[in-house]
């Protein structure tokens, strides 16, 4: 037999190399489906609810007619607040932890810690924000409230991956940066955090776009708020947050008949600003790596 | 650095003169008879530990100024870490401590009062796998004089420009400043990083098996460069490969694992051609003859 | 024990100049012989052997060179290396003055022996002594017998001196021995330089042993 010549086991490997092959992409199919589903879905209900009037006017007769501008403004105004609140505070955490700390069992256990953190449920965030910002501080301002338990979740998240983006920075160019007689501090924001900051913009824009999502929060803290709240115009944008996903969920659950279309536009909505910052989170990660090598002013 | 040599100094350096050997006598500050060069590094006593493990004892020697120093020895006997004690990068390292005194032109650079980012400043480092930083071959060599607080396009461009011709680097790249440095081939990414060091202008050059990630022709080149720099700088390089050692350097030192505890002790340290053509040391000669085990 | 490749090699080359060495050592033995007892064969033996000789010198150099290429060696193998390309020159030559003894033999062949070879002969004895021990003290490294060696070499100056001058009075006594007594003034010219040469084999183990080179040969006169 040549030594070309298949062998029966050579036969059952190609066999399972192909089986293993299709099983992988098999699963990726599996995966996206569902996704193209869901999105069809939601575009082909919501896609005739969405109008001029839909996206940028108020709310007429408690949101059966009109438009749910003032949500979206307030979405849009709270996931800002959370990007300055949680990611310079979270950067910055990950640049100790990452550059500065000693290693040993207390940084394990800090680690640790805000991995676990990043994994506790959203309601008992919502629980716990409530009870710090109401009852402790003493805090009427339920969006900033919002805002700020929307901001440690997101926090927990942000420190994780920017410390795996920064540990991800080859421990070469620090040693090399170091050796010309650099300091530290130098070094870290002039070499190490430009390296990480593909990494770290990522993480930070997923972090925040979770949050657009998250309604557990919105709802205690809101349910909370609500109880003290006056009913006025200026009252409702100020004290009583609202936020897409929560409304969407009051607009699901309060069996008050609105249009199906309308329900699914918002939905839409939600979905759509998600998808702006998932995307926006593609772009800047790609164009500052493409740029990272050109030249820099 | 000041260029001021005496007359013997640079025909001496001129002329390539090995200094002779003094035979017989201590291991340590061997030729001393024979060398004008002023002693620009002492070592005392230096030992290393890295936690409860030492990894280097008693270390006692001195460095020549403008004169390659090689460092040899087997795998893990502590050369690299003796020589990154030379300018406290050991201090990155944790539970890494250096005890001993390292005189540099008189001061104690090992002692907690001086800081360790001048002593780096003063004694530059390149190492074995080339690690130019993720920018442009302009902004690389740039950086370290842009940080000491250099300004100026103009000047930093002429630094750029002297750094490279300095590494033998300057015709091969001066057409493509702008592109990354991750973009040139092994050898001359490691004569960017020689760039780099040569651009904060330090006495001292320490080079970490500089050669060992680059093929036999690139290897070549950048031992002539060593031979060229070191008529402006003084040179001490760790390698592996014997060979080099004994084309570059002009004085070697020998070091080996000995005792249960296995620290690295200096054995044997002289001029490279006594070193390499008669050594005291058996050890030394089993080493360099390959007879070891 | 690592690299026993390059161990045997070394020791190859080695035992070729001992090898060669003994070539040479022969033909001085038979190149006097041959002029004492008068044995053109002999004689053209001796001759003719001078070219292996001579190949063998070439054979072991090309060794030691190839060595020195592939091997790269250091310190006491290096010096070991150069010292087995020095000797093999010296004992290369030693074999052309035995042949220059030989064709001497040839030519006198024919004619009765103008004075007797005792001395002659006791110079090559000495001379081939020495040779024997030279190499002894370079196979077991031994200094001290190398240097002994070297103070022989008094011996055969002196008897160098003495057959000289006696030539000089056959010569002045008796014109018609004229020519066969430059002829064996060469002959004794060519053991003296023999004699010489083993001096330089013994500088050559005191290099290799001590890393040094130490003039040994300081003559008396």
């Amino acid at each position: 037999m040549s030594v070309l010549a298949r062998s029966a086991r050579h036969r059952r490997l190609d066999l399972l190399q192909k089986g293993v092959f299709s099983l992988t992409l098999l699963t990726t199919i599996v995966v996206c489906v569902p996704v193209a589903i869901v999105g069809g879905y939601v575009i082909s209900h919501g896609a005739s609810a969405i109008s001029w009037e839909f996206l940028f006017s108020g709310p007429v007769r408690a949101g059966r007619e009109g438009g749910f501008f003032p949500v979206v403004v307030l979405t849009m105004y709270a996931l800002l607040l959370v990007l300055v609140f949680a990611v310079p505070i979270g950067v910055l955490c990950a640049i100790y932890l990452a550059e500065y700390a000693q290693p040993g069992r207390l940084l394990r256990l800090i680690n640790l810690t805000i991995i676990n953190l990043a994994g506790v449920p959203s309601i008992v965030y919502g629980l716990f924000g409530a009870a710090l910002f109401f009852d402790v501080i003493g805090t009427q301002k339920a969006l900033w409230v919002a805002a700020a338990t929307l901001a440690m979740q997101a926090l927990a998240i942000i420190i994780t991956s920017s410390r795996e983006s920064l540990a991800a920075v080859p421990r070469g160019i620090r040693e090399g940066s170091l050796a010309l007689g650099v300091s530290k501090l130098h070094t870290t924001f002039f070499i190490v955090l430009p390296q990480a900051f593909p990494g770290i913009i990522t993480g930070s824009l997923l972090a925040v776009s979770r949050a657009a999502g998250e309604t557990a929060p919105i709802l205690i803290v809101g349910a909370i708020a609500a109880t003290n709240v006056s009913l006025s115009p200026g009252a409702v944008i100020h004290d009583r947050p609202q936020m897409l996903a929560y409304e969407l969920y009051y607009r699901i659950t309060e069996g008050l008949g609105m249009p199906d279309d309308r329900k699914w536009g918002l939905a839409l909505v939600l979905l759509a600003i998600v998808l702006v910052f998932n995307i926006s989170a593609l772009l800047l990660r790609l164009r500052i790596q493409s740029a990272g090598g050109q030249r820099r002013n | 650095m000041d260029g001021a040599m005496t007359p013997e100094e640079t025909a001496e350096v001129e002329g390539r003169a090995r200094p002779a050997g003094v035979p017989g006598g201590s291991p340590y500050g061997a030729a001393a008879a024979a060398e004008t060069a002023p002693v620009v590094l002492r070592l005392e006593d230096v030992d290393v530990r890295y936690g409860a493990t030492r990894a280097v004892e008693g270390v006692t020697m001195d460095i020549y100024r403008n004169r390659i120093t090689a460092l040899i020895g087997p795998s893990g006997c502590g050369k690299s870490s003796l020589l990154r004690c030379l300018n406290r990068m050991n201090d990155l390292i944790p539970h890494a401590s250096v005890t001993g005194r390292i005189y540099l032109d008189g001061v104690d650079v090992n002692s907690t009062s001086i800081d360790p980012v001048q002593v780096r400043r003063n004694v530059g480092m390149v190492f074995q796998k080339p690690n130019p930083f993720p920018m442009s071959v302009r902004e690389n060599i740039a950086f370290g004089p842009k940080r000491l607080g250099i300004g100026g396009r103009g000047r930093l461009n002429e630094i750029v420009e002297q750094a490279l011709r300095s590494a033998a680097l300057w015709d091969e790249v001066k057409d493509k400043l702008d592109t990354p440095g991750t973009a040139l081939s092994g050898g001359q990414q490691q004569r960017l990083c020689i760039a780099r060091v040569l651009a904060v202008e330090p006495g001292i050059i320490l080079m970490d098996e500089p050669c060992s990630s680059l093929d036999p022709i690139a290897t070549l080149k950048i031992e002539d460069l060593m031979r060229e720099l070191v008529r402006e700088y003084t040179i001490v390089v760790v390698t592996h490969n014997m060979q080099q050692a004994a084309r570059v350097s002009d004085y070697t030192a020998f070091m080996l694992l000995t005792g249960e505890d296995g620290a690295g002790e200096l054995i044997e340290y002289g001029s490279t051609s006594e070193i390499f053509t008669n050594p005291r040391d058996k050890r030394t000669e089993d080493y360099i003859t390959g007879r070891f085990g | 024990m690592t690299r026993t490749a390059f161990e045997r090699q070394l020791i190859g080359i080695q035992e070729d100049m001992l090898v060669l060495a003994g070539m040479v050592e022969s033909a001085i033995d038979r190149s006097i012989q041959a002029l004492k007892n008068r044995d053109v064969e002999l004689a053209r033996q001796v001759i003719a052997d001078d070219l292996k000789i001579n190949q063998k010198r070439y054979d072991t150099e090309e060794k030691c060179l190839e060595l020195m290429a592939t091997q790269q060696p250091l310190a006491s193998d290096l010096r070991t290396i150069v010292s087995v390309l020095h000797i093999t020159v010296d004992l290369e030559r030693m074999g052309d003055h035995a042949e220059g003894i030989a064709k001497i033999a040839l030519m006198l062949a024919d004619q009765p022996p103008v004075k007797s070879y005792v001395d002659i002969g006791r110079m090559a004895e000495v001379a081939a002594g020495m040779l024997m021990d030279s190499l002894e003290a370079f196979k077991r490294r031994d200094t001290a017998l190398a240097r002994a060696v070297c103070n022989r070499d008094d011996e055969v100056d002196a008897l160098y001196d003495q057959v000289y001058r006696e030539l000089l009075t056959n010569m002045i006594n008796d014109p018609r021995t004229i020519e066969q007594a430059t002829h064996l003034t060469w002959v004794t010219h060519n053991l003296e330089r023999i004699a010489d040469r083993v001096t330089n084999i013994c500088e050559r183990v005191v290099y290799l042993v001590e890393g040094r080179i130490e003039e040994l040969n300081v003559s008396k006169y």
